[in-house]
C-alpha cells in the first residue's frame, strides 16, 4: 500500500495542488519558495504528527495569507491524502483486514484521509478536524481512531537538512534509542554484568578521595536537622544498571592516524551520512518490531546532498535508493537527479502566486526515448531539468557563440542568472526536448540552421506550437549555420584565413589518363563515377574558385563550403568570437541577441 | 464466567471446531451463549499474530451486548478483531460505509417507526395522482412491501406474485418507488436495508471480496430465526465452500415465522453447506421433570430435523411442576399472587408471568397491582416513553439533520406534550424561511417565549445552532430538569433518564473520542430503550420477549384453547405450520425455568367458556 496522491488546499502558498507520488520513489526539484518543503510538511503533518482532533498541528503561518490580514479571513486549509491500491501492486490481505473499516473504492482498494485546519471565531483558536471518506468523498462518521492503524502500517520519517549527529546517536533519540532498548542481553548475564557494575562503581568512589571534605562538611547537617545518627550522609555510587551504561555509549569514527573521533566531532559531511546510515539501520532492523509487523515506512527527506562532495552524494544516492519503503525526496542537487529516471521527477514552480507541479508519466516515453534523455540529462549533471527556459540547438559551435555572446552582452543577459540552459539535440530529435519541456514546465525556444535538416527540425517544433507564437519559439538562423552567420556578421577574417592559399606544393606526377586507368582496375564497375570525384578533388587542392563577390553573404557560404577538412571550426569560431568581444556588446549579431531576449522573457526575467 | 475446562465434551468439540461449516443443535439452556463465546474468544486469542475478524451476528442488540461483555471478561479488553452485531447493524455499517454506489450518504438515518415510512409511501402516492390511489390501506402496503423484502424478493420479481397481473406491475413499481424515495432522502427502513446490502454486495463485487477478505470466521446465533433476506445477506458474506460458517440453531425454537423464520432454513442450509453437525442436547437450566415435559410437547410437532436428539437435564435442582385450574381468570390470577407472595421480596426478579397474548398480560398485571405486588410488562421499546426525553432526543436528531420536517414534526409534538399548548411545524418552517435561518433555530426562537422551555430553548441556540456541542447541552438539560417540578410530573422520566444515562456510558466506551453526535444518534437508533426493572419487580413477557432468558420460577397462565393455542392457529388446522409454531412457543415457554414451572387455567375468560390447552395432554399433566 503506497499514497499515491496529496491534494492540498489553502496551505501556505499553495492554493490548490494535486501531487501524486510513484511507489518507489518521487524527487522534487524546484527554486527555493517553490512549495517542496510545503509539500513535505503537508505529509509530515497529516501521516506523522496528527494523533487526533485534540492536539492541534497547525499553527498561524499555515494559513493561506494572501490578501488576508487576519488569521480569521484565511480559507479553510484542506489535506486530503490518498491510497490507491493499482492492479499490478494489490494490498495484502492484512491490511485489508487491518484498515478494513476506512476502505472504499469501486474497482481497487482506497483510502481516503482528509485533514482540515480552521479559526474558530469564537473560541479564538485553531481547530482541526480529521476524517475519512467514502468513495464520492463524503464524510464517513466516527473512524478518526483508524488514523492510529494508519500511521501504524505506514509511518512516516522526516529527515531535514540539518542531520546532526549529536542529537540522532543518542539515547533519547528515536533510532539509536530503538537499538537501546531492544533488551537482547538475557537475564542471566545481566545480573552478572550489573553486579560486575556495582563493585567497579564502589571501588571507584573508593579511591576518589575528593568526596571526604565535603561528607564531613555535610556531616555537620546532624546540628541542625534530626537525622540518622550513624552514617547520615555517603555518597552512593551510579545505578548499577547496564541500560544506562549502553544510553552513554558513543560512537565513534577512527580518523586517519588512528585517532577515535567520537562523531559529533567531525565535519558536517560525515555526521550527515552517519544520520543516513542509522536510520537505514533502524529501518532494516528495528522498524517491525518498535511499530508494527506491517510497518512499511514513508520517508520524506530533505536535501539528502548537504554537506557532501559530489563523489558522497553518488554513495548517498545508492543508500537512499535502498531505504524499504516510498521515498519522496526534495533535492537541489544535479547529481541526485541525474540518476533518477524523468518520470520521478516532479517540477515545482511558481506563476504568479499559483504553484505547480508539473511530471512526465512513465508510459509518455518509450524506451528509446527514455534512455536518450537520460543520458542527456546525465551528460549536464541534471542541470537540464533546473533550467525555466531551453535554447535548443543543433550542435557545439551554436552552444559556443551563443554562450559566449551572452557573455558579452552584460549581466543583464546572464543566462545562468536567468535559468537559461543551452541544450544540443543533436543526438535525438527536437520533438523529443520539446515534448518534455511542455510537460515539465520549462519554457523552449528552438534555433534552426537555414538549411534542409534545419527546415525539418523547425517542422517538427511548429507543430508541437499548440497555439503558441512562433515568433517567440521559433528562430531560424539567417545563414546556413552559425559559422556562416558569423562571418556575414563580420566576423568572417579568420574563416578567410583558413582557406587554402597556394597551389599544391608538389604538382601531381601522374596524368588524367593514368588516374583513369588506375579507376578502371580498382572500381571495375564505375570508373567514370570514381573519376568525377577524383576530378572534384582535384579542384579543391589549388587556391579555391569562389565565384561570388566577396563580402556577400553567397560568398561566405561559399568560403564555409570551401574550408578544407582539417582546419578547425571551433577555433575559427572561437577567434571569431574574440573579435566580437573585442567590439564589445554592439558587435553581437542580431540574430544571436533576438535568441538570446527571446529566451530571456521566456524565462520570466526582464532582458 | 465459564471456562473451557468446565466444558462437557460436545461443548468442546463445538469451541474448537475448526475450518469449514458447522451447524450447532442446541436445545434449551445448553449453554450455547458459553460455547459461541468461547469459541470467538479463542479464535482470536490463538492467532496473537493475524489480522482477520471474526464476526458474530446475533439478533437483538441484547444479545450482542451480552455476548460483547462476556467476551471482554474473557479476553480482559474489548479486542477490536471481534465484531458483535446484529443483522440490521453489519448492514447498517457497510451502507454506510459503501452506499455511495447506491447513491446513500454515509449519515443516512434508519427509520423504525411505521409512522415515519408511512409518511414516505403517503407522499410517493400524493406524487403520482389519482391513477395511484390505492384500494389498499397505506399500512398493507408497507406490510407487503415488507413481507417482500424480507423473503429477499426482488423488484423484479414481485409481479409474480401476485393473481392480477397489472395489480403486480403496479404494486412493484410503488415498491420501486419508495425505495428509490428513501435512498432519495437518505433514510432507510430495516427492510430495505437488507434488501440494498444484497444489492450492493451482489452488483460490486469488490466490496463483497474485501468484507470476505476481513472476516475469516463467522458465528451466527439463533440462525433458526434467520429470514430469507438475512440468509441471502450471510450467504452472500460466508460463500457456501469458501468460509468458516460456524452456526448455531434451534429449529424448536422458530417462533418468528411471521418474519420470516422458517424450519425450511435450516434444511437450506443443510443443502447449501453441508456442515458437520454437534448436538449439545443437554439442558443446563432447567430441572428433569420439565425437560420431560419439553420432549414430550415437542414430538408432537413434524416439521423438525429427525435427527436432532432429545433434551436431557443435567440441571442439580429437583424441579417442581404444578399444575392448577381455575374457575375463571380473576380467581387464576389470584392463585397466582398467592404463589408469588410466597417468594421473598428481593427475589422477585428472578419471577416470570408469561401469557401468550398482552391482553392477557395486562390484565394479569393490573391484578397484581391491585394486590400490590411490584410487577412490569417487559416490551420492546425503539422509543422513548417520557416526553421531556423525547424532547431531548429530537432536539439532538434536528441538530443533526437541520432540513428534516419529519424531525421539525416529532419535535414539535414532543414540545407541545410538555407545555400544554400547540407548537405548529408549519409557523416554524415559514419563519425559518423568512428569517433565513435553519428549523431547529427557528423553533427555539419559538420555544424560549414558553416558560418550561425558555432556558433549555436558550442553550439550544447557543450550543446546538452554529456547533454540535450536544455533550454540554445533555448536560445542561438533565442539570436544569432533574428534581423539577415538571420532571416529578412526568411519570417515566426518571426511567427514562436511566436508560439514556446507561447507552451513553455504553456508546462512549465502545466509540471513545469517535462519538460524535451522529455515531451517537446512529447507535440510538438501533438500540431498544427498555429500563432497567428493580429487584423486587416481577416480569410479565410474551414468550417472544421472553425467548433466550432464564428464570428460577416461571408461572405460565392462560393455558385453554383458542389463548394458547391461538385462535387463529386452531382455525389454520391441527396440522398447520402456524399449529406447529404455537407448539414451539409452549415449548420455548416452559424451558425458560431454572427451578419451577407453574402453570394454570381456567373455564372462562373474559365471560367465555374455555376448555384446557391439547398442549398440556401432549405435555401428559393432565
Amino acid at each position: 500500500m503506497r499514497i499515491t496522491k496529496l491534494h492540498i488546499n489553502n496551505f501556505r502558498g499553495i492554493e490548490n495542488l494535486e501531487v501524486t507520488f510513484d511507489r518507489e520513489i518521487t524527487v522534487l526539484i524546484g527554486e527555493n519558495n517553490s512549495g517542496k518543503t510545503t509539500i513535505l510538511d503537508a505529509l509530515r503533518y497529516g501521516l506523522e504528527l496528527v494523533k487526533s482532533e485534540k492536539g492541534v498541528v497547525f499553527n498561524e503561518y499555515d494559513f493561506r495569507r494572501h490578501n488576508v490580514e487576519h488569521i480569521s479571513g484565511c480559507p479553510v486549509i484542506e489535506l486530503l491524502y490518498i491510497f490507491e491500491e493499482s492492479d499490478e501492486h494489490p494490498w495484502s490481505k492484512q491490511i485489508t483486514q487491518a484498515l478494513n473499516s476506512v476502505i472504499v473504492g469501486q474497482d481497487n482498494q482506497i483510502i481516503k484521509y482528509r485533514i482540515k485546519a480552521y479559526y474558530d471565531q469564537e473560541e479564538s483558536e485553531i481547530k482541526q478536524e480529521i476524517s475519512f471518506l467514502d468513495d464520492a468523498g463524503q464524510e464517513l462518521s466516527g473512524k478518526q481512531p483508524a488514523i492510529k492503524d494508519l500511521k501504524k502500517i505506514r509511518p512516516f520519517f522526516y529527515l531535514d537538512t540539518l542531520r546532526d549527529a549529536s542529537k540522532e546517536f543518542q539515547g533519547n533519540s528515536s533510532y539509536w534509542g530503538s537499538f537501546i532498548k531492544d533488551k537482547s542481553v538475557d537475564k542471566e548475564n545481566r545480573a552478572i554484568l550489573e553486579e560486575e557494575l556495582k563493585e567497579i562503581h564502589k571501588k571507584i568512589l573508593n579511591s576518589h578521595l575528593g568526596f571526604t571534605d565535603v561528607i564531613e562538611e555535610v556531616k555537620r547537617i546532624n546540628e541542625l536537622v534530626s537525622v540518622s545518627g550513624n552514617n547520615p550522609v555517603s555518597v552512593e555510587p551510579a545505578p548499577a544498571d547496564i541500560y544506562r551504561t549502553l544510553r552513554s555509549s558513543q560512537v565513534t569514527l577512527t580518523a586517519d592516524g588512528d585517532a577515535k573521533i567520537p562523531l559529533q566531532a567531525h565535519g558536517n559531511g560525515t555526521q550527515s551520512l552517519s544520520v543516513l546510515l542509522l536510520f537505514n539501520a533502524y529501518l532494516k532492523s528495528r522498524l517491525t518490531k518498535d511499530i508494527d509487523k506491517l510497518a512499511e515506512p514513508i520517508i520524506g527527506i530533505e536535501e539528502p546532498e548537504a554537506h557532501l562532495h559530489p563523489n558522497a552524494i553518488r554513495a548517498v544516492w545508492d543508500i537512499l535508493k535502498q531505504f524499504p519503503g516510498q521515498k519522496i525526496i526534495a533535492t537541489h542537487s544535479g547529481d541526485i537527479l541525474s540518476e533518477v529516471p524523468i518520470d520521478k521527477i516532479r517540477r515545482m514552480s511558481k506563476v504568479g502566486s499559483e504553484v505547480i507541479c508539473h511530471s512526465l508519466a512513465s508510459n509518455e516515453l518509450d524506451a528509446e526515448e527514455s534512455r536518450k534523455f537520460n543520458h542527456h540529462v546525465r551528460r549536464n549533471r541534471g542541470e537540464l531539468l533546473f533550467a525555466k527556459c531551453w535554447i535548443l540547438v543543433e550542435g557545439e559551435t551554436d552552444t559556443t557563440v551563443i554562450s559566449a555572446c551572452a557573455r558579452i552582452l552584460g549581466s543583464n543577459a546572464n543566462l545562468n542568472r536567468h535559468g537559461i540552459r543551452i541544450v544540443e539535440f543533436s543526438q535525438a530529435s527536437p520533438k523529443l526536448f520539446i515534448k518534455i519541456a511542455d510537460r515539465l514546465g520549462i519554457a523552449w525556444h528552438i534555433v534552426a540552421d537555414n538549411d534542409k535538416a534545419g527546415e525539418d527540425y523547425l517542422k517538427q517544433a511548429k507543430k508541437l506550437l499548440n497555439g503558441r507564437n512562433e515568433i517567440n519559439h521559433i528562430s531560424k538562423l539567417s545563414a546556413s549555420n552559425m559559422d556562416v552567420l558569423l562571418c556575414i556578421s563580420g566576423f568572417g577574417a579568420p574563416y578567410e584565413n583558413r582557406l587554402p592559399s597556394q597551389a599544391p606544393q608538389h604538382p601531381p606526377q601522374a596524368t588524367w589518363g593514368d588516374v583513369m586507368n588506375e579507376m578502371k582496375k580498382i572500381y571495375v564497375n564505375k570508373p567514370e563515377q570514381a573519376f568525377s570525384v577524383a576530378k572534384k578533388l582535384e579542384d579543391r587542392s589549388c587556391s579555391p574558385i569562389i565565384v561570388s563577390s566577396k563580402g556577400t553573404p553567397e560568398y561566405w557560404e561559399e568560403v564555409y563550403r570551401l574550408l578544407p577538412r582539417g582546419s578547425s571550426k571551433p577555433a575559427a569560431a572561437m577567434e571569431a568570437i574574440s573579435l566580437i568581444e573585442q567590439g564589445g556588446e554592439t558587435s553581437v549579431p542580431s540574430d544571436i541577441k533576438l535568441i538570446i531576449q527571446q529566451a530571456i522573457l521566456l524565462a520570466g526575467g526582464q532582458s | 464466567m465459564i471456562t473451557m475446562e468446565q466444558l462437557n465434551d460436545n461443548q468442546k468439540r463445538a469451541v474448537t471446531f475448526g475450518q469449514g461449516a458447522c451447524l450447532v443443535l442446541a436445545g434449551p439452556g445448553s449453554g450455547k451463549t458459553a460455547v459461541l463465546t468461547l469459541r470467538v474468544a479463542n479464535l482470536i486469542k490463538q492467532t496473537p499474530d493475524d489480522y482477520f475478524k471474526v464476526l458474530g451476528l446475533t439478533f437483538t442488540v441484547k444479545a450482542a451486548n451480552e455476548m460483547q461483555d462476556r467476551i471482554i471478561g474473557y479476553l480482559g479488553e474489548d479486542s477490536k478483531r471481534i465484531q458483535i452485531r446484529t443483522f440490521h447493524s453489519f448492514c447498517t455499517d457497510l451502507l454506510r460505509q459503501h452506499g455511495s454506489h447506491l447513491g446513500l450518504r454515509p449519515d443516512f438515518t434508519v427509520i423504525s417507526d411505521e409512522k415515519d415510512r408511512a409518511v414516505v409511501l403517503k407522499d410517493i402516492i400524493q406524487k403520482h395522482g389519482p391513477e395511484g390511489d390505492l384500494i389498499e390501506p397505506v399500512e398493507d402496503v408497507l406490510k407487503n412491501i415488507d413481507t417482500m423484502f424480507t423473503h429477499a424478493i426482488s423488484i423484479d420479481e414481485m409481479p409474480k406474485y401476485f393473481d392480477n397481473k397489472e395489480e403486480g406491475i403496479r404494486f412493484s413499481q410503488l415498491a420501486k418507488s419508495y425505495l428509490d424515495e428513501l435512498v432519495k432522502s437518505n433514510q432507510l427502513d430495516f427492510g430495505s436495508m437488507l434488501y440494498l446490502s444484497k444489492i450492493l454486495m451482489k452488483e460490486h463485487k469488490r466490496i463483497t471480496r474485501q468484507v470476505q477478505t476481513v472476516y475469516e470466521y463467522i458465528c451466527v446465533d439463533e440462525f433458526q430465526d434467520t429470514n430469507p433476506a438475512q440468509y441471502e445477506v450471510l450467504k452472500l458474506i460466508a460463500p457456501p465452500k469458501q468460509t468458516n460458517l460456524f452456526v448455531v440453531a434451534d429449529d424448536d425454537q422458530i417462533i418468528f415465522q411471521w418474519n420470516g423464520a422458517d424450519p425450511k432454513r435450516l434444511a437450506a442450509l443443510k443443502s447449501d453447506y453441508d456442515p458437520e453437525v454437534i448436538q449439545l442436547p443437554d439442558n443446563f437450566r432447567c430441572p428433569k421433570p420439565i425437560v420431560e415435559l419439553a420432549n414430550r410437547l415437542i414430538q408432537y410437532n413434524t416439521i423438525r430435523l429427525k435427527e436432532k436428539k432429545p433434551g436431557y437435564s443435567q440441571c442439580v435442582n429437583a424441579g417442581i411442576v404444578t399444575l392448577q385450574k381455575y374457575d375463571n381468570f380473576e380467581s387464576e390470577i389470584d392463585g397466582v399472587v398467592s404463589e408469588i407472595s410466597g417468594i421473598p421480596n428481593l427475589q422477585r426478579e428472578t419471577c416470570l408471568i408469561i401469557a401468550r397474548s398482552n391482553k392477557l398480560l395486562e390484565t394479569i398485571r393490573q391484578g397484581l397491582d391491585r394486590k400490590n405486588i411490584e410487577a412490569e410488562i417487559i416490551a420492546k421499546k425503539q422509543e422513548f416513553s417520557s416526553p421531556l426525553i423525547l424532547f431531548l432526543h429530537d432536539c439532538l436528531r434536528l441538530a443533526n439533520a437541520p432540513a428534516s420536517r419529519s424531525f421539525l414534526n416529532k419535535l414539535c409534538a414532543a414540545a407541545s406534550k410538555i407545555e400544554g399548548v400547540t407548537f405548529s411545524s408549519e409557523e416554524i418552517i415559514q419563519k425559518s424561511l423568512t428569517s433565513g435561518t435553519q428549523f431547529l433555530r427557528a423553533f427555539f426562537e419559538v420555544s424560549k417565549a414558553s416558560e418550561l422551555l425558555q432556558y433549555i430553548s436558550e442553550c439550544g441556540i447557543e450550543l446546538l445552532c452554529s456547533k454540535l456541542d450536544f455533550k454540554n447541552f445533555m448536560s445542561a438539560f438533565f442539570l436544569h430538569y432533574s428534581d423539577s417540578e415538571i420532571a416529578n410530573n412526568c411519570p417515566d422520566y426518571e426511567k427514562d433518564k436511566e436508560v439514556w444515562d446507561n447507552l451513553y456510558s455504553r456508546f462512549e466506551r465502545q466509540n471513545g473520542s469517535a462519538l460524535t453526535l451522529h455515531v451517537f444518534l446512529q447507535c440510538l437508533e438501533l438500540t431498544p430503550k427498555n429500563q432497567a426493572l428493580t429487584r423486587s419487580c416481577v416480569r410479565l413477557q410474551t414468550v417472544h420477549t421472553a425467548k433466550g432468558m432464564e428464570y428460577a420460577h416461571v408461572y405460565l397462565l392462560g393455558m385453554v384453547e383458542q389463548h394458547f393455542p391461538s385462535y387463529q392457529a386452531i382455525k389454520q388446522g391441527d396440522s398447520s405450520r402456524v399449529m406447529e409454531e404455537e407448539r414451539r412457543n409452549c415449548f420455548v415457554a416452559i424451558t425458560r425455568a431454572s427451578q419451577t414451572l407453574y402453570m394454570s387455567y381456567a373455564n372462562s375468560y373474559f365471560g367465555y367458556n374455555k376448555s384446557p390447552s391439547r398442549f398440556l395432554r401432549e405435555m401428559g399433566v393432565i
